[in-house]
């Protein structure tokens, strides 16, 4: 039995119907900061909020684009939303899509905002059963830049020997931190208990600063919102499958 | 450095405005408490089965500069500096996770991972990262470790869901590694063996110490917090960026603690998949 039929049963005994494929698209130029601008010989990150503030409207702009499409034919959520996220560095230029299937309940009065959810249709049904349901998708996205002068051994003192390289260590800390903020401010109006199934995604590049070489990290985290709206149904039981051998 | 709020010791201190973001997710400043995990459906829903209840994704990190060891070319030995090294950032990396799921208020932290990797611009620069959802029991009950720290693990939902079904609790996850050096041959020696298959023993030897040191530095943590025994090991043979001649093997694993007398809650029953 493939995945596809098996999500279609599951929408079938969800009580939902399929409203085909859906999409939000959006193309941006995302000109990532080429250097701090500053000397580079602090301790402290730079922020760059006016890059992280574009990277998350685009995000935004391919979410709403998704809801308004799947209001448009009538349908109250859309699952399975699966991501693209192209970059090319030569131009700046960065397509995001998501694409998923739009899903009703046959005679339901329509929502007022659509849901989302990155979640396959297998998934929602079980968190169906068991009382919760999934509300949205959420997006975070944080940029940070550490001094070359801070992500030096040599200049740091310790060309040879073991040491935490702290400053860089923060700036990690930081962008995951300021992605996971900004993953929970877009899931806000949505009053959801929380979001499962996260990835959270830290970069780093090369990135000039002064006479050196500094480090841009990039941190992006990804959430299906859920919330809990009656007991369970169904109480949980185990198989063991003796098809494989232990996993991994 | 930034700002440190000194909940541990200097070095397991949380930044400041991680602190400000647990607390948010705790609900702070007039905010409904949200949680954020990585957990799959299957586990979100397992791990609540068992009266848990996620408390958001909690994260540790060192960023390391790994220091230089001189060694003998012909010498198989263990490299101390970088065995030191290894080990001293992941349990960095470990202690600020514990610490952030401590901010939480957390019972324990569950499908724990930890992750390497090396830096292009970095010179002899790793990063370790440890990774995991902390997690509240709703009834309350003993579950931390005896030195009264949020338990770790690195069992998926699914094990800890049946882990907790055959009466044991995770108490640590607990780890042990060791950086090898493999005697480079002689010229005489390797044109000798040219063209013949034959064992290298000095491969071979290098293997079965590095591993005896990291099975027993694990093992020498499990006892220590008292452990019945350890569950789900991993043993991990990697060069990273040091080739050929100087591995690290690495072992992790959870130990488990009984918490209830009595066998198998449950029984394997026989399931006839449709989908094969």
């Amino acid at each position: 039995m493939s995945a596809g039929f098996r999500s279609l049963l599951a929408v079938l005994e969800s009580g939902f119907e399929s409203g085909g494929i859906v999409m939000g698209a959006a193309g941006f130029q995302l000109v990532r900061p080429s250097s701090c601008m500053t000397f580079g010989t602090g301790r402290e990150p730079v922020l760059y909020p006016y890059y992280e503030d574009s990277v998350r409207n685009a995000w935004r702009t391919a979410i709403d684009r998704l809801e308004a499409e799947t209001a448009s034919i009538g349908a109250h959520g859309v699952v399975g939303v699966s991501i693209s996220n192209q970059s090319d560095p030569s131009n700046s230029v960065t397509q995001l899509s998501l694409l998923g299937t739009a899903v009703r309940v046959p005679g339901a009065e329509p929502l007022s905002r659509p849901f989302l959810s990155m979640l396959s249709m297998d998934d929602t049904l079980k968190l169906l059963l068991r009382g919760w349901v999934p509300c949205g998708v959420g997006v975070g996205f944080s940029a940070i830049h550490v001094h070359g002068y801070a992500a030096s051994p040599m200049w740091q003192g310790n060309l040879t020997t073991n040491a935490e390289m702290e400053v860089l260590t923060d700036g990690v800390q930081i962008a995951r931190g300021r992605a996971e903020e900004n993953l929970r401010e877009s899931l806000g109006p949505l009053q959801a208990a929380g979001a499962i199934a996260s990835t959270l995604t830290l970069q780093r590049f090369g990135q000039s600063c002064g006479k050196g070489q500094g480090v841009l990290i990039e941190g992006q985290m990804l959430g299906t919102a859920v919330v809990q709206y009656r007991e369970p149904a169904v109480s949980v039981s185990a198989v063991r499958s003796v098809t494989r051998g232990r996993s991994s | 450095m930034t700002d440190r709020v000194r909940t541990q010791t200097p070095e397991e201190s949380l930044p400041a405005e991680a602190v400000t973001r647990l607390r948010q997710l705790e609900g702070g400043d007039g905010q409904a408490p949200m949680f954020t995990s990585d957990l799959s459906v299957n586990e979100f829903l397992l791990i609540e089965d068992c009266d848990f209840e996620p408390l958001g994704l909690v994260v540790g990190s060192s960023i390391y500069h790994v220091g230089i060891q001189v060694v003998r070319w012909t010498a198989s030995q263990e490299l101390d500096i970088l065995s030191r090294a290894m080990y001293h950032a992941r349990e960095l990396a470990m202690a600020r996770m514990e610490a952030e799921a401590e901010e939480l208020g957390a019972d324990g932290v569950v499908g724990v991972r930890l992750d390497i990797r090396f830096y292009e611009w970095g010179q002899n620069l790793a990063e370790f990262v440890a990774i995991g959802t902390a997690v509240r029991h709703k009834v309350g009950g003993s579950w931390r470790t005896p030195a009264g720290k949020p338990f770790t693990s690195d069992l998926s939902g699914q094990d800890f869901w049946t882990l907790l079904q055959t009466g044991r609790r995770p108490v640590a996850l607990v780890m042990g590694n060791c950086v090898y050096h493999v005697a480079h041959r002689h010229m005489l020696s390797a044109m000798g063996q040219a063209y013949q298959n034959l064992e290298l023993p000095n491969f071979t030897q290098a293997l079965y110490t590095a591993r005896e040191l990291a099975m027993e530095r694990m093992q020498y943590e499990a006892r220590q917090v008292g452990s019945e025994g350890v569950v789900g090991v991993q043993i991990t043979e990697k060069n990273h960026i040091w080739g050929h001649h100087a591995i690290e093997f690495f072992t992790i694993g959870t130990a488990v603690v009984r918490f209830r007398d009595g066998g198998l809650a449950i029984r394997p029953g026989m399931v006839l998949t449709l989908d094969d």
